[in-house]
């Protein structure tokens, strides 16, 4: 059986790391509200790759390593 | 609450009160009184409270999850529609063999367009809540 993938991120701990910065600002710097990192952070929505992308470059990481597959059975 | 949430709480309250008192009365055959006051209350009461949520709140754009959520709630209010109609239509002229009136054909419509409207803004208000995924 297909093991069912959840998308899992670092983007709490990484903000933490970056100066403690709020999810307000991190939410401006990528185009997003705050409820949507709120919502990233919680699991609770899985971004678009474009959103990603912007999440990543706004932690100067890739997004591997912000964002991980999760398999569940 | 996002300021996206706060517009369709705006929209959906005025929505609810003022035509569950105008179907309430239909159903209890006093007549639902004017349907074109209730429609100027329901304009009036959304765009006061718009403009107070654009005065008083941080103003956000939608960004991609208020538009996934927008997405979804016209999918589960299409399906509604579609359910609603056929339902509607059944009621007409497939349940009961007497002779609708007119007025009765304006109000099912009515109490379609109605249902489809809150359960769309309801649709956004629940996923606004428990989060939405593709």
């Amino acid at each position: 059986m297909k093991a069912k993938m959840k998308i899992g991120n670092q983007v709490r701990r990484l903000r933490f790391e970056h100066g403690e910065m709020t999810q307000q600002a991190l939410a401006e710097k990528v185009g997003a509200t705050r409820q949507t990192v709120l919502a990233i952070e919680g699991a609770k929505y899985a971004p678009s790759l474009e959103l990603a992308f912007r999440i990543a470059d706004a932690f100067g990481m890739g997004v591997e390593e912000v964002f991980q597959r999760e398999y569940s059975e | 609450m996002s300021y996206q949430e706060k517009l369709v709480w705006g929209q959906f309250l005025p929505m609810v009160v003022l035509y569950g008192y105008y179907f309430f009365r239909v159903a209890e055959g006093r007549g639902g009184g004017s349907l074109v006051g209730v429609l100027i209350g329901i304009a009036v009461i959304q765009i006061v409270f718009s403009i107070l949520v654009a005065a008083l709140a941080k103003k956000e754009p939608r960004d991609e999850r208020d538009r996934l959520i927008e997405y979804k709630a016209y999918k589960v209010s299409y399906l509604t529609a579609i359910c609603l109609g056929f339902f509607a239509m059944w009621m007409m002229f497939a349940g009961s063999r007497a002779s609708v009136g007119r007025e009765t054909v304006v109000t099912c419509a009515l109490g379609i367009l109605v249902g489809v409207e809150v359960v769309r803004d309801g649709t956004m208000l629940v996923l606004h809540r428990t989060g939405v995924s593709v």
